[in-house]
Parts: structure tokens; C-alpha cells; sequence
């Protein structure tokens, strides 16, 4: 493990792994709020990953690098070498959210992470202090993915018709455009099939 | 999730997952355990983890990040952990019905390439009581420490252990309307289905329909 005690190697290791991290999360949030087509892209993520990682330890000025990771982020976004495909359907909007987005999630935290490591040789506590950063900001990521997904499908799915979920199962939004048409199904359930009382079609006590 | 998976390039097959869903009572446990760390700290005893002091002495005796993670906040977190350790196995276990009413246990098409042959013990029928809508529990559960310990040998080719589930079966419009007859109104399939040993013990099916397995 010593080997990896050195700003110029886990700088870019961490930054890899966070590249993979973001560019998952960030390409399911998009493809789940636009319903268009994002996808994880690996080596755009290898390269803007260790890049971003390289020039994380003794940094200044860490705004100019996510300043400057949003940029690179945006422009490989057009190309096939991108962090995150997107689809040729995807307008500019996209891009930027996919291209910039994934710059600015990935500089900004791998920044953090290795707020405390010299570019040079690490001492254990250093060394550890960035890994337990990453571990947990890791951990933040994927247990709040894994709470709050199936919880918003699940409320999402409640606010559309059957034939809205089979035109686009991947089309996560929620047309707010309806107004109050969104709770239909909520007033079906209360007024056609009484829920909640013991007198709905489908109870069995005499009532 | 599959319309995802299909669109990121993962797989091609909307069975990716459907297959995994036949082996959900796998995989829903090694769910239920990843998410344990996420309801550790909504316990009232994690709180024993806030003890700032404990970290300052420790920092005092120069322990790193990782030493303080190992011998101080995983001993103090082992009481409630395993606890929930405990109790979130349990109730996986208790998901396996879910899982077997939504998918009858099977992958879209496992059907046809399920290695299951139906024993002798088909399709015996009772009764349960009127009410919700899965199998009585107390009936199931004496049912399947009579029936789960049984090992089937069959004609030399299929050997394995039977395992055993029971649903629901779907009433008619006539059985609905039917008025309460003091309690016994739901039929019960029980259903009993050997995995051919070892290739396909990953894979247990079970039997839904009459259909001839060969």
C-alpha cells in the first residue's frame, strides 16, 4: 500500500474511481429527469478522472479547476471520447448539464479530498484522511441513490396514467404542467375505490 | 431499471434483470445488507458514536483515520449492528412470499429452460380462512417444516431437494361474489418443485400452471 503514498498517485487513483461515481450518478439523474439518453462513458472518465486528480493535491485555487474540468467536461461531451454519452437527440442544455455537470462533480469533491495531501510523499494520516473522504463521500452517493430512487419512482408512478409509463418507461419527470390533474389517480383510489374505509368493493366485513 | 440498463449499452435483453429477480430471494438479501449501513445511524444507540472526546484522546495518541474508524466507532457500533444484522436477515427471509406472488418464482420465459420437474406432491388443495391476501402463515409455516426437509430422489436422473411454495390462487368472478361462508372461501394451491442438483440449485423455479414440464 505505501506505493500509493504519494500526492501524484492517489490523486489520480481517487480521481478515477470519483470520475466512475459521477459520471453513474450523474448520467441516471439526467437520463431519469430529461428521459433522454445519457450513458457513463469510461474512458473519457479515466482520462478526465486522473487528469482532475493530478492537479487536485496542493491546488489553490480549486474553483479554477472545476471551472476548467467544466469546460474540458462540455467540449469531450460532442466528442466519442466523453465522460458521458449523450444521445444525438440531446440539444445543448444536455450537454451542459452532462459535460459541465460531470467537470463540476467531479473536480469540486476530488478537490476536498485532497485538501489535506501535498503533491509529494504522504504520511499515513494524509494518506487515510483522502481515502476516508472518498470512501465516505462514496458511501453518501450510493445510499442516498439507493433511498431515494425507488422512493421517488414510486411516488412518480402514482402522478402518471399506465399509458404514460409504458410510452417512456424511462421518463422519470413529473409533468407539473397538469396542475392538480396529477393526483387523479389519488382521487380514483379515495372516491371510486373507497380506500381506507371498510366498505370498498373488494371488503369482505358487513358494513 | 432494464429500459436503463438497455439504453446505457449494459445489456441488450430485458431479461437481464428478470433473471435476477428469479434469484430476488438471493439478491433481495444482499440489498437488505448493503442498505444496513443506512439505517445504522437512525438507531438511537448510534449515538454512542458521538463522543468527541473518545476522538480527541485518540487524536492525542496520534491514531490515524483508519485506526480510529477499526477501534473506536466499529466497537461501539457492533451491539447495534448486529442486531439489525440479525433482524434484517430475518426479515428477508420473510420477502420470499412477495417475491413469489409477483414473479411466481420464475424469469419471463424460465419456464422453458428451467431444469424443474414436478414430485408427486402437486397441486394438493385447502383451505384457508377469508381475509388478505397471502397465505396463512401459521398453516405455510407448519406445512414447510413437514415438507422442506424432504429430499426427492427420482428414477436415478433427478436428484435434489424440494422446496415449497404456497399461493394464493387467483378466485373466479362466481368465487368473489360469493358471500362469506363462515371463513373458508380461498383455495390454495400447494405446489411442490424439485431443482435438478447441483446445475441448477442457483436457480429454483416453481411450478405455477399444469403445464407439462418435459
Amino acid at each position: 500500500v505505501k506505493a500509493l503514498w504519494y500526492g501524484y498517485v492517489t490523486g489520480p487513483v481517487i480521481g478515477v474511481l470519483w470520475a466512475f461515481v459521477a459520471a453513474t450518478a450523474l448520467a441516471v439523474v439526467l437520463s431519469f429527469s430529461t428521459g433522454d439518453a445519457f450513458r457513463p462513458g469510461l474512458w473519457g472518465s479515466v482520462v478526465m478522472g486522473a487528469l482532475v486528480g493530478l492537479a487536485a493535491p496542493d491546488n489553490r485555487a480549486s474553483w479554477l479547476l472545476a471551472a476548467g474540468a467544466a469546460v474540458i467536461g462540455f467540449a469531450l461531451s460532442y466528442t466519442g471520447f466523453s465522460p458521458i454519452h449523450v444521445a444525438g437527440t440531446v440539444g445543448v442544455g444536455g450537454h451542459l448539464a452532462a459535460g459541465a455537470g460531470f467537470g463540476l462533480a467531479l473536480a469540486w469533491p476530488v478537490s476536498v479530498m485532497m485538501a489535506d495531501a501535498p503533491r509529494g510523499a504522504l504520511d499515513r494520516h494524509e494518506w487515510e484522511e483522502a481515502v476516508i473522504r472518498f470512501l465516505t463521500g462514496f458511501g453518501y452517493v450510493f445510499f442516498t441513490a439507493a433511498v431515494a430512487i425507488p422512493f421517488y419512482v414510486m411516488v412518480m408512478t402514482s402522478l402518471k396514467t399506465q399509458g404514460e409509463l409504458i410510452a417512456n418507461p424511462l421518463d422519470f419527470s413529473i409533468d407539473l404542467s397538469q396542475g392538480w390533474a396529477l393526483f387523479r389517480s389519488y382521487e380514483e383510489l379515495f372516491r371510486d375505490f373507497n380506500f381506507g374505509s371498510t366498505c370498498g368493493p373488494r371488503s369482505t366485513s358487513r358494513c | 431499471v432494464n429500459a436503463l440498463l438497455i439504453q446505457m449499452g449494459v445489456t441488450e435483453s430485458d431479461q437481464f434483470l428478470r433473471r435476477a429477480a428469479a434469484r430476488a430471494d438471493h439478491g433481495d438479501g444482499v440489498r437488505d445488507l448493503a442498505l444496513l449501513p443506512a439505517v445504522v445511524p437512525l438507531h438511537p444507540r448510534a449515538d454512542a458514536v458521538d463522543r468527541p472526546d473518545m476522538y480527541e484522546a485518540a487524536d492525542v495518541d496520534g491514531a490515524s483515520p483508519f485506526q480510529k474508524f477499526r477501534y473506536l466507532s466499529l466497537p461501539m457500533l457492533m451491539g447495534i449492528l448486529s442486531v439489525l444484522f440479525l433482524l434484517r436477515f430475518i426479515w428477508t427471509f420473510n420477502k420470499f412470499d412477495d417475491i413469489f406472488l409477483l414473479t411466481g418464482g420464475n424469469a419471463g420465459d424460465a419456464h422453458a429452460d428451467g431444469e424443474c420437474l414436478r414430485a408427486g406432491l402437486r397441486a394438493v388443495e385447502y383451505r384457508r380462512g377469508r381475509g388478505g391476501g397471502g397465505g396463512d402463515p401459521v398453516v405455510s409455516a407448519g406445512l414447510q417444516l413437514v415438507l422442506l426437509p424432504l429430499h426427492v430422489e427420482g428414477g436415478g436422473a433427478v436428484s435434489g431437494s424440494a422446496k415449497l411454495m404456497i399461493a394464493p390462487v387467483e378466485r373466479s368472478s362466481e368465487q368473489r361474489a360469493e358471500p362469506r361462508d363462515g371463513g373458508f372461501a380461498q383455495p390454495v394451491r400447494l405446489s411442490v418443485c424439485v431443482a435438478r442438483a447441483p446445475r441448477a440449485l442457483p436457480r429454483t423455479y416453481f411450478w405455477k400452471d399444469e403445464g407439462d414440464p418435459s
